[in-house]
């Protein structure tokens, strides 16, 4: 009895690394251990609360995003609230440090870079979105062995995902900043506190570094997902 | 469950950290900590190469000779490093100029001097320097010159030098044709002879012009010439063929020749040439692509030392002016008949040049000193001191609060400034102690106005910082005496046990108990003696080169033990390592006691241990002799015995060695290419990647009060990693915990200060200053990555703050800042009010109770804030000041808050929707009383700037302002006015309560009769978190 279990143990233990031959092999692993493949692509919302932490500084913030391609992040800045938003056809933002409290039309650099977040994870059905994958090999990141795994973005963008390869989950992403004063600059995002929200596990912590110090902390404190969440909160707000 | 599989193999993991807990990850644990590289660049550093973007010369690359790659996008006002993941010492920048995202850079650099830095071959970036790819040459070690060719983006030349210090094969002229996928060796002639320049004709790129240079050099001759194979050379067929050009040119013995072409006239080149006769030295000019020569000039900086400035350009649209580096770069505007030398205010030894295509009277010289800018060709030139390139050889710290750190650097004299500063550490931070080359620098630890520094040669100084005078302290050979030999770098040690002793080497140890005044000489000639490497005053080889560089059979390095005075070690550069027991009575050379040390290496660096008298650690150094194994080896019998420390995997020649103050298995080694760290004794090695780059580690200190590591680097100025305390407290035990909590020194809170910099433009440095939150360090063997994790903070059992915990396998440190956060305020528009709540004040000195949670388990710990035990303020000065200080920051949130529940109340009363012309009529009321109740004690009138107006919120936070930038008791007159600021806020909130109850109050009730949405507003801990009160939706 103790010999099967052992054996079992064992099988259990070396089939993913046995799996492990293939970079799609890796990623059916990560979308099957974080929720299953079939309900990332069922998911329309998510509304997550979270705590925002940049130089020294704590900032609630709240992010909605909904299938295919809306996004809004509201970030409270001591009362003052500085929001930045897209309907997938027009990228606003409201910020109070400049230009007071009417939303404006997000300048086109921002509104590129702002719009480069996707609803839905890059690597889902990559090949029809027009993504390269290919597996780099292994690299330890934070203590952990990784896959290290290159996406060539359709749009040229590259970035490197390392996943865990116990687990499977995302350890930590590098990505080039694409614009602005730091534009070049090499970011590495780290997750971590991974935890089931409604049968997905989702990070509930990421930090990003730049040369090895930190930029910003994200925590998020409440995930809800599949929330009704109605279009007119991603639409650039008319004037009354 | 979809995840049971993931949750699974959790367990599983967890079940099994048990068994890998012997399985140690160095690299994590050592890559835990960051540096700070606080400069200095106020004197720069040696720049070896310099190039621009044609169409964008705001764009710039500077390469340095061990300090990197730095660009600017802004003209040179600031700059980056970008380069810092590969060997720093710089021989060529080439930017393709059909793609200038596309840069060449060649590494090694081409200025051979004795204290010259290796590369390992060629690297190129597609995307302006963000990613670089190594692209081979490996073994060439330094390269001269890269030109892309101006069509063919893909085909690239390469004049590869080669090996400085032996034979080899990896040098001459290589070819790409696909972009560095692979190279051929297109002109090669010996193993002595390398690619030193090439220039290719803009007309017709088939035609190419290089120059090969024969030459050596021993750690105490340099030979320029050397085998006699160097010539001029010319490819008319694209780099496939070659043939000499001679006609015109010296019929003898050539050393090193710089070649350019006229961009604007490609019959035209000039060539500078090293011969064996002194009048047949000089430019030449060829009108004929280079068929015949012609000598032009022999002005001074013509010909001098070729070795190092090799570099001439031709203004891109006149064939007729040019630029020739040297001692002083020369300009001259009619075809090289005559020079005028750059402007005297530029520092000497000019290695590069780079001229504005579009302006060729903008001109840029990279010097022994950095980068100078010109805008009228030379006359005049503008220093750039922000590239922080300072080549150390050594340092030391003292004892002041903060320490300061002292050396000596290539070429830019000794220098002396903070490790901390309001504001940063600044270029004016920096004090002059003397010029030269400077090496050991350090102030004496009881005379403490007393200085000790050097230049090349011996010649020791102490510097009196209370008079500004310096006294020459050489020791001088008797009549008997063999005449004293004094290396470049002539060690000058303290001893650790009699401060009043100082040590210093020539072929013989000195020792000085009368700062100087006088040497008693305490050993015999402790080097081999040999007469063969005796012959400084010939070496040069065709240039005769006599700067004390090459002086040899001297001591090199001094120690005495820290556990024993008597015990003295000396190490010299022909490798004797000499050990006397009684304080240089006697001497015994140990070096042929040391197993797999091949003879005469250089001893670089003697470390005896800190724990026992008869252990020590020493470095030697062979790369001077073409080895580049990092030698590390240990006594613990005083030289009798060796043990070869383990280097294998570190991948050049070792510099220095120390052991910690603390830990004995804790080591740090510093080699050409970075920083090595060993956590057991030296069995095995990691390198620090946190901001140190791949810089030659010349010199370490450990502070012994401070607990930090200061690097001094040839090329990076000094790096600092602030608190070493985890690695010296890490031990294979700790890593079998489950979680490590590391021990915490009190932090000491920091006074607020004055001053933090002055409107200096952008194009300053500024050093970064130390980390001043308390640190929560712990050590955990496996990354944290399901489940929370997170750290609660308590002072008194209150909890106080939440912080994010490090997840990373290995050492975390979290960092708790000892500010509170700054108060919530109400808006103003008046700056200087604004400006007083910019800052929080220090958290209140004491114990801090600590909690990490993780997952289902809680872990304590603490910390504990304290004052600076030395300041002035006594502990009841400092309790009024923060009562009064935590008064005042009350009120600013409470004023704060009744800001937000008025605009709250107003903003509701506003949007309700009524037909009731009763209810709509008390709802305006509700408006308009809740509007002038703000502006009763807010000031929202005015500019923001110079007209603004003052309400209860600004007389607050100016007061909070003025009491939270003084540590000690505020003055009377503070805690009066604060008191009657108390008074007013009183009547506010009265004021306040009274809206709320009376007239509020009864519109609720109305409207709740009515079923209309009573009004709400926030409570106080509402406002404090400041929680999102709706989905974030936007106004328009």
């Amino acid at each position: 009895m103790l010999k099967k279990m052992f054996f079992l143990l064992a099988v259990v233990f070396s089939l993913p690394a046995l799996q492990a031959q293939s970079v799609d092999e890796i990623l059916d692993m990560y979308f099957e251990n974080t929720g299953g493949k079939e309900n990332w692509l069922q998911l329309s919302s998510q509304t997550v609360r979270a705590k925002m932490e940049t130089q020294g500084m704590e900032f609630p913030a709240i992010m909605l995003s909904k299938r295919p391609n809306k996004t809004k992040m509201t970030i409270d800045i001591q009362g003052m609230q500085m929001v930045m938003a897209t309907d997938g056809e027009t990228a606003w933002m409201i910020n109070p440090m400049m230009g007071g409290t009417d939303a404006q039309v997000m300048p086109e650099a921002q509104a590129k870079d702002f719009e480069r977040q996707k609803f839905e994870s890059e690597f889902l059905n990559y090949q029809e979105k027009g993504h390269k994958v290919s597996l780099e090999g292994k690299e330890t990141v934070d203590g952990v062995e990784c896959f290290k795994i290159k996406l060539e973005k359709e749009n040229g963008d590259v970035e490197f995902h390392y996943f865990d390869t116990e687990n499977y989950v995302v350890i930590m992403y590098e990505a080039i900043v694409p614009e602005g004063p730091m534009k070049g600059q090499e970011v590495k995002t780290f997750l971590s506190d991974y935890q089931e929200v409604d049968g997905f596990m989702m990070p509930h912590y990421m930090e990003s570094k730049m040369g090895g110090m930190t930029l910003q902390k994200l925590t998020f404190e409440q995930f809800e997902l599949n929330k009704e969440i109605d279009d007119s909160e991603f639409a650039f707000p008319k004037k009354n | 469950m979809k995840h049971s599989s993931l949750l699974f193999l959790c367990w599983l993991s967890i079940s099994l950290v048990t068994a890998q807990d012997t399985n140690i990850d160095y690299h994590s644990i050592v890559n835990s900590l960051y540096a700070r590289q606080i400069g200095p660049a106020v004197m720069s550093g040696r720049v070896s190469t310099i190039a621009a973007v044609d169409s964008k010369p705001e764009i710039i690359y500077v390469g340095a000779g061990g300090g990197g790659v730095w660009k600017s996008i802004s003209g040179g006002v600031t700059f980056r490093p970008v380069f810092d993941d590969h060997p720093q010492s710089i021989g060529k920048i080439t930017i393709d100029q059909q793609n200038p995202e596309t840069v060449w850079v060649g590494t090694g650099e081409p200025w051979v001097r004795n204290s010259v830095s290796v590369g390992n071959g060629i690297y190129k970036t597609t995307n302006g320097g963000v990613n670089w790819t190594h692209k081979g040459l490996e073994n060439t070690e330094r390269i001269g010159d890269i030109v892309v060719h101006p069509q063919h983006s893909d085909t690239v030349f390469v004049a590869a030098l080669g090996h400085l210090w032996n034979a080899n094969a990896d040098r001459g002229i290589y070819r790409t044709i696909d972009g560095g996928e692979t190279w051929e060796k297109v002109l090669y002639i010996d193993e002595n002879t390398g690619g030193a320049d090439l220039a290719i004709d803009p007309s017709n790129p088939d035609i190419l012009y290089a120059t090969m240079w024969s030459f050596r050099r021993w750690p105490w001759f340099f030979d320029s010439g050397f085998t006699g194979s160097s010539a001029l050379y010319k490819s008319e067929d694209g780099g496939q063929t070659w043939s000499t050009l001679t006609k015109g040119l010296p019929e003898e013995k050539l050393g090193r020749m710089a070649i350019d072409i006229a961009p604007s006239n490609p019959d035209v080149l000039y060539l500078s040439v090293e011969s064996e006769t002194r009048e047949k030295k000089g430019i030449y000019r060829s009108g004929d692509k280079g068929e015949s020569w012609e000598q032009v000039s022999t002005d001074f900086n013509a010909s001098v030392r070729p070795f190092y400035f090799s570099r001439l350009l031709v203004d891109p649209q006149n064939d007729s002016i040019l630029v020739k580096c040297g001692f002083q770069a020369i300009f001259s505007e009619d075809a090289g008949r005559t020079f005028r030398p750059m402007d005297g205010a530029v520092h000497s030894d000019v290695h590069d040049v780079w001229i504005d295509p579009n302006n060729t009277k903008h001109v840029l010289l990279a010097t022994d000193g950095g980068v100078y800018e010109s805008h009228d060709r030379g006359y005049t030139f503008r220093h750039w001191s922000n590239l922080p390139l300072s080549q150390y050889y050594r340092i030391s710290v003292d004892n002041h609060k903060p320490f300061r750190i002292y050396g000596g650097l290539q070429d830019n004299g000794s220098w002396y400034g903070p490790s901390a500063k309001a504001g940063g550490i600044g270029n004016g931070d920096w004090v002059n102690t003397f010029g030269g080359d400077g090496f050991y620098c350090f102030r004496h630890p009881t005379k403490e106005n007393f200085i000790f520094t050097e230049f090349q040669g011996g010649m020791i100084i102490r510097y009196d910082e209370a008079t500004g005078n310096v006294k020459w302290l050489r020791p001088y050979a008797s009549g008997e005496e063999d005449k004293y030999r004094f290396n470049w770098n002539s060690p000058i040690h303290l001893s650790p046990n009699h401060p009043e002793r100082i040590y210093f080497g020539s072929q013989y140890l000195f020792m000085s108990e009368d700062m100087g005044e006088s040497w008693q000489r305490i050993s015999p000639d402790l080097s081999t003696n040999d007469p063969e490497k005796l012959k400084q005053n010939e070496s040069g080889g065709l240039s005769i080169d006599n700067s004390t560089a090459e002086n040899h059979c001297t001591i090199y390095a001094i120690a005495e033990s820290p556990k024993d005075a008597n015990i003295i070690w000396a190490g010299t550069d022909d490798g004797n390592l000499q050990v006397s027991a009684d304080l240089g009575k006697t001497w015994t050379n140990v070096v042929g006691n040391i197993p797999g040390l091949p003879k005469n290496t250089w001893v670089s660096y003697i470390e005896p241990g800190h724990f026992d008298a008869n252990t020590a650690w020493v470095v030697f150094d062979g790369h001077r002799s073409g080895d580049k194994t990092p030698y590390l080896y240990k006594t613990t019998d005083l030289g009798k015995t060796w043990t070869a420390v383990n280097t294998e995997g570190i991948p050049s020649y070792a510099l220095s060695v120390r052991e910690d103050l603390v830990n004995p298995d804790l080591l740090f080694l510093g080699t050409e290419l970075g920083l090595y760290i060993s956590l057991d004794g030296g069995t095995e090695w990691t390198r620090f990647e946190n901001n140190v780059p791949q810089v030659g580690i010349r010199d370490m200190v450990i502070h012994p009060r401070d607990h930090s590591l200061v690097l001094g680097t040839h090329g990076r100025g000094v790096i600092i990693i602030d608190d070493i305390s985890p690695w010296r407290e890490f031990s294979p035990a700790i890593a079998g915990e489950k979680l490590h909590f590391f021990e915490s020194r009190p932090t000491v809170l920091r006074d607020p200060g004055n001053g933090g910099g002055w409107f200096g433009g952008s194009g300053n440095f500024t050093g970064p200053n130390p980390n001043t939150a308390a640190k929560i360090a712990y050590y955990m063997p496996k990354r944290h990555t399901f489940g929370k994790m997170y750290l609660e903070v308590y002072k008194d059992g209150e909890l106080i703050k939440t912080l994010q915990a490090g997840k990373s396998g290995g050492i975390n440190i979290v960092e708790m800042p000892t500010a509170l956060e700054r108060p919530k305020a109400a808006p103003t528009k008046n700056r200087m009010a604004l400006g007083g709540t910019i800052f929080g004040p220090n958290l209140e000195a004491g114990k801090y109770e600590v909690k990490l949670i993780k997952g289902r388990e809680t872990y304590n710990t603490g910390f504990e804030l304290i004052h600076d035990p030395e300041s002035p303020y006594s502990t009841e000065e400092r309790t009024l000041q923060y009562e009064t200080v935590m008064k005042l920051y009350a009120m600013t949130e409470q004023l704060a808050y009744i800001y937000q529940i008025l605009d709250e109340i107003g903003g509701q009363a506003k949007e309700l929707d009524t037909d009731d012309p009763a209810i709509k009529d008390l709802l305006q009321q509700l408006e308009i009383k809740s509007e002038e109740l703000r502006e009763s004690f807010v000031a929202l009138e005015g500019d923001f700037y110079v007209d603004s107006d003052e309400q209860l919120r600004e007389r607050i936070a100016e007061m909070y302002m003025q009491v939270s930038n003084f540590p000690g008791k505020p003055t009377n007159t503070q805690l009066e006015r604060s008191d009657a600021l108390s008074g007013e806020m009183q009547e506010v909130e009265t004021e306040v309560t009274r809206f709320l109850e009376e007239e509020l109050a009864p519109v609720n009730e109305k409207l709740s009769e009515a079923g209309i949405p009573i009004i709400k507003y926030s409570s106080f801990s509402e406002f404090k978190d400041g929680k999102l009160s709706s989905s974030g939706k936007g106004k328009p």
